[in-house]
């Protein structure tokens, strides 16, 4: 039933290309079935979010992207995740290769015990995308420039990372995540550790990325998924209800699950 | 009578009476406290219960203080006491041997009359100390049972409706408490005192620059009392002991934390841990019985070779390097189980961000949480030194006994420990230089583990600010 839901939702409304192409996606953690059969067409260039209660499975969905789940032991993902034509979901493909194409943001603002300029040289450096230092510079420059944070850190680069604010920690892991040039931003909750002003800046920030990145966001606030995504996704029990362009899920939702919880009757 | 009395062991005896008057007195105050609440209009404060652990904590207490005193003392006083009669003829017997004739007098006292029926004077002079022991031993008793009345007589008189039991249980529970606490730093305090105490002796009698810069140490012959060699031992040990420990434990700990599933977990964390639980002496022969031969077998094998001058390697049956390898082993699940508590508590938030940015496992591991641990495993590996300064066991069995400053780990080597355990062993006088050298020694020692210690402590306290 779900299944049919989310099929003809996903077909219905493609209006970008499609970036990242799931299909029947099942994850298990041990015996324990997480999610059940989801397919969905994320669009590039464009914002989606995942929305749903808790435990709804939004998050693994999410880490099936880049297989951050292989990181967990007894973890099991089955179906395709098909990312420009190549399916990645496969033992073929090695995740570390793929997590430089996919890049990830955190609930927890999660910089490294570093200095500002490692936390964002990282990513480049384990690549080897800069071949001299002033590549570097210019990466690491470019970097937090996009992400909204070099006014405020460019004086004092070698200082450590873990010594900014929430947000700025938060934005740090953004530029350190966008210097290795992913096509894809996956981020869990990246505003729920912080206060309404940080929360807006990246929020700004988020629109302005999505002109060059997919970006595929988890989120708590219904607010925030209305008004940074272009589309959004509703999950419940393991399942997608409902996927569609934000407006219409918010403002006509065809499902009876997805009204009551964007009414507040449920989550 | 009283000679008799002196024989009974009272321990047990006093441990009993005790017990019953505990449960007397217990069920005494709760009888009280239970006809309060029966014939008064007030209700009770505390439960009755409280009221009879109140009481029973009173009637104990007192005696069972007085007789703890008499077991840690009761024997030193009779002897003092003893030793204030004796007649004029003992005049002449110096410290040592009034004591030795003391120690006869007390074994001859728990034995039967017909051992000192051959010598007057000794007999008279035990009959006097176990009349001095009984006597004391009674005295003691009653003086307990007295004490236990006068605390049951205080006790229940307080008793009344309006009496927090509970509170004043609660205050004797935490003095207790404290007690036990105390006994801790108690000792660690008069060991220290003891050690300093001795040691100031030894320096009155050995200039200290000597000792802690002379670079010749033959403690047998009371010459010379130059420490160096005996530090530089302990340092080549613990030295080659931290080269296999500290690698060794460190990947382990890393393989566990980081690598390892559930399974090989489960099973080799334990597998560690029973490392750490052999006795130290039978790591001391693995090592004297089966590493340093095949030392010695290596380095004369070493020493024939055409490019090697002989006698290059002293190739000793004993050697520094067979006791440092094997103390490695010995140290390897300390550093592996501190280290991997410490890799434990780095967030995995960090890890996760650095598998997001398409880093491997070894480059998450090298430059992401290695850092993030280091001060904790910087602790771990100092704490492990300490450990290897003050093992005893491995070194006296398998390092040697010459006190000698060499590069060469075939030689034989000796450390602060084995030349404490070789000073102590063995006839020889209490205030000698030889067997003051070796408090001196125990204090140097003492001070080194406590330094590597508080550093160790104090690194990892700076390390928890940081992630809590």
């Amino acid at each position: 039933m779900p299944d049919t839901s989310s099929h003809s939702a996903t077909t219905a409304s493609i209006a970008t290309a499609t970036k990242v192409d799931c299909r029947n996606i099942n994850v298990f953690y041990g015996d324990k079935q997480a999610i059940f059969d989801i397919s969905m067409a994320i669009p590039g260039r464009s914002v989606t979010s995942f929305i749903g209660p808790s435990g709804c499975g939004k998050s693994t969905f999410l880490r099936c992207i880049n297989r951050m789940n292989d990181t967990i032991e007894n973890a099991r993902v089955e179906g395709q995740v098909i990312i420009e034509g190549e399916n990645v979901n496969t033992d073929a493909v090695d995740p570390v290769l793929l997590r430089s194409r996919v890049g990830m943001v955190f609930q927890k603002p999660n910089p490294f015990p570093k200095s500002i300029y490692d936390n964002v040289a990282y990513g480049p450096r384990i690549h080897g995308l800069a071949r001299t230092r002033e590549d570097m510079d210019a990466v690491v420059q470019n970097s937090l420039t996009r992400a909204g944070l070099w006014e405020e850190v460019k004086d004092r680069l070698g200082e450590p990372g873990t010594g900014l604010s929430g947000g700025q920690q938060q934005r740090l892991c953004i530029a350190r995540a966008i210097a290795v040039s992913p096509e894809i931003i996956l981020m869990d909750e990246p505003c729920s550790a912080l206060d309404p002003i940080a929360t807006a800046k990246i929020e700004e920030l988020i629109d302005e990325l999505r002109e060059r990145f997919c970006i595929v966001i988890v989120t708590h606030s219904m607010q925030q998924a209305a008004r940074v995504s272009q589309r959004t996704a509703f999950f419940h029990l393991g399942k997608l209800v409902e996927f569609g362009d934000t407006e219409q899920v918010f403002t006509n939702p065809t499902d009876d699950r997805t009204q009551d919880y964007i009414t507040g009757r449920f989550g | 009578m009283l000679e008799t009395f002196s024989q009974i062991p009272m321990a047990w005896l006093a441990f009993a009476a005790l017990a019953a008057a505990g449960c007397a007195a217990f069920l005494a105050g709760r009888t009280i406290a239970m006809g309060i609440a029966r014939t008064s209009e007030a209700q009770l404060n505390s439960q009755p219960n409280y009221h009879g652990y109140y009481v029973a904590m009173w009637t104990v207490t007192p005696a069972a203080l007085l007789l703890l005193g008499h077991a840690l003392f009761g024997s030193g006083l009779t002897r003092s006491l003893l030793m204030a009669e004796l007649p004029d003829g003992f005049a002449s017997f110096d410290r040592l041997q009034l004591a030795q004739y003391l120690d006869r007098v007390s074994e001859a006292a728990t034995l039967d009359r017909s051992v000192w029926a051959g010598e007057p004077l000794f007999a008279a002079v035990t009959e006097r100390y176990m009349i001095l022991k009984g006597g004391l031993k009674l005295g003691t008793f009653l003086l307990a049972i007295l004490a236990g009345l006068a605390g049951l007589a205080f006790a229940t008189r307080r008793l009344q409706a309006s009496f927090r039991a509970r509170h004043e249980v609660e205050r004797g529970i935490q003095l207790a408490l404290f007690a036990c606490a105390a006994i801790a730093v108690a000792t660690t305090a008069g060991i220290v005192v003891s050690l300093l105490f001795e040691s100031i002796r030894f320096f009155s009698q050995v200039p200290l620059f000597d000792f802690l810069f002379g670079l010749h140490w033959n403690a047998q012959t009371e010459e010379h009392f130059g420490a160096i060699p005996l530090f530089f031992g302990t340092f080549i040990i613990s030295l080659i002991a931290m080269c296999v420990a500290v690698p060794v434990g460190l990947y382990a700990a890393i393989y566990l934390s980081e690598y390892a599933g559930a399974r090989a977990r489960a099973w080799i964390k334990p597998m560690l841990e029973i490392l750490a639980g052999i006795p130290t002496v039978v790591y001391g022969f693995f090592a004297l019985l089966v590493i340093a031969p095949a030392v010695r077998t290596s380095a004369v094998w070493l020493n024939g070779l055409p490019f090697i001058p002989d006698e290059f390697f002293a190739a000793s049956s004993t050697n520094a390097l067979a006791a440092g390898l094997v103390m490695g082993v010995m140290i390897i699940p300390f550093v592996s189980s501190l280290s991997d508590d410490v890799i434990n508590a780095v967030p995995q938030s960090l890890r996760d961000g650095a598998f997001a940015m398409g880093a491997t496992r070894s480059e998450t591991v090298k430059q992401v949480v290695m850092p993030a641990a280091l001060p904790g495993v910087i602790a771990s590996v100092l704490l492990a030194v300490s450990r290897a300064i003050g093992e005893t066991m491995i070194v006296v069995m398998a390092a040697g006994l010459r006190p000698q400053i060499t590069a060469d780990p075939t030689a034989e080597i000796t450390t602060i420990t084995v030349q404490i355990v070789a000073l102590l062993t063995g006839d020889s006088e209490f205030d000698s230089p030889k067997t003051l050298s070796a408090f001196a020694l125990g204090f140097v020692l003492f001070a080194l583990t406590l330094v590597f210690n508080l550093v160790a402590l104090r690194v990892v306290q700076k390390y928890r600010e940081k992630y809590d």
